[in-house]
C-alpha cells in the first residue's frame, strides 16, 4: 500500500460527494454503482458484470459520527 | 495488512475513519459480502446495518434480541454469529458474534469482541493508515 497524500485524500473525499447517504459498490476504490439499499446496488453490479466489489454506505456530510457502542 | 483511512466530508472539511474491507459470511448458507467496515476500538461488539441481514440471507425475525447501550441511549439489536475475514486473507477467518442494529448510521462497525482478540491493530491516523495483522 502506497502512502496517500493530503491532496489524494481530498480527491477521494470529493469522489464520494455525489453519494451522500447512498450505498455504493467500489472496485479499486472507485464507485461503479450506487443505490438506496445494498440489494439494489448488488443488482446493478451484477448487471455490469463486476464480481469483486466492496460495499459501503456513504455517511451524511452534515454530522460527525461517534460510533462506539 | 495496511489500509488507508477513509476521508469523510463534514461541512466542507474532512474527517478520517479507519476502515478495512472485510468479508462477512453467513455460516448457515455461505452467502458473503465485502463491506468497508469501520474499525472501532470503542465498540464492544461488531455491529451491522440491518439491510445487510437480507443481503446475507439472515431473517431478523428469527433472531434473539439483544439490549444495546450506546453513548446516549439504549436500544436493541439482533444477535447473530458471522464468519469474518479481511479481504485477501482467507487463511484467518473467525466466527464473530455480531449484532444487526436498526439504528446504525453506517454499514458495519468492527468491535472488540473476538476481532480485537484475534488481530493486532495499530491506528496511525497521522499516516492515514491502520494496520491489522493476525495474531501469531
Amino acid at each position: 500500500m502506497k502512502n496517500i497524500t493530503e491532496k489524494e485524500m481530498l480527491q477521494k473525499a470529493k469522489e464520494l460527494e455525489p453519494y451522500e447517504n447512498k450505498w455504493v459498490a467500489l472496485v479499486d476504490d472507485k464507485v461503479v454503482a450506487s443505490g438506496d439499499s445494498p440489494q439494489e446496488v448488488a443488482e446493478k453490479v451484477e448487471e455490469k458484470g463486476y464480481t469483486d466489489v466492496v460495499f459501503h454506505l456513504v455517511s451524511s456530510f452534515s454530522k460527525i459520527y461517534i460510533f462506539s457502542l | 495488512m495496511k489500509f488507508t483511512y477513509e476521508p469523510v466530508l463534514y461541512e466542507g472539511f474532512i474527517s478520517l475513519e479507519p476502515r478495512a474491507p472485510v468479508v462477512f459470511t453467513n455460516p448457515a448458507n455461505g452467502k458473503s459480502r465485502v463491506i468497508k467496515a469501520l474499525v472501532d476500538s470503542g465498540a464492544g461488539r461488531t455491529v451491522l446495518h440491518p439491510s445487510l441481514a437480507d443481503f446475507l440471507g439472515v431473517d431478523l425475525d428469527t433472531l434473539e434480541r439483544l439490549p444495546i447501550s450506546s453513548a446516549d441511549h439504549d436500544s436493541t439489536g439482533y444477535d447473530y454469529d458471522l464468519k469474518v475475514h479481511l479481504k485477501g486473507d482467507t487463511r484467518h477467518e473467525y466466527l464473530i458474534p455480531c449484532v444487526f442494529f436498526p439504528g446504525l448510521k453506517t454499514d458495519a462497525v468492527l468491535g472488540r469482541e473476538v476481532f480485537f482478540d484475534r488481530y493486532r491493530i495499530v491506528f496511525e491516523q497521522y499516516r492515514y493508515q491502520v494496520q491489522i495483522t493476525p495474531r501469531q
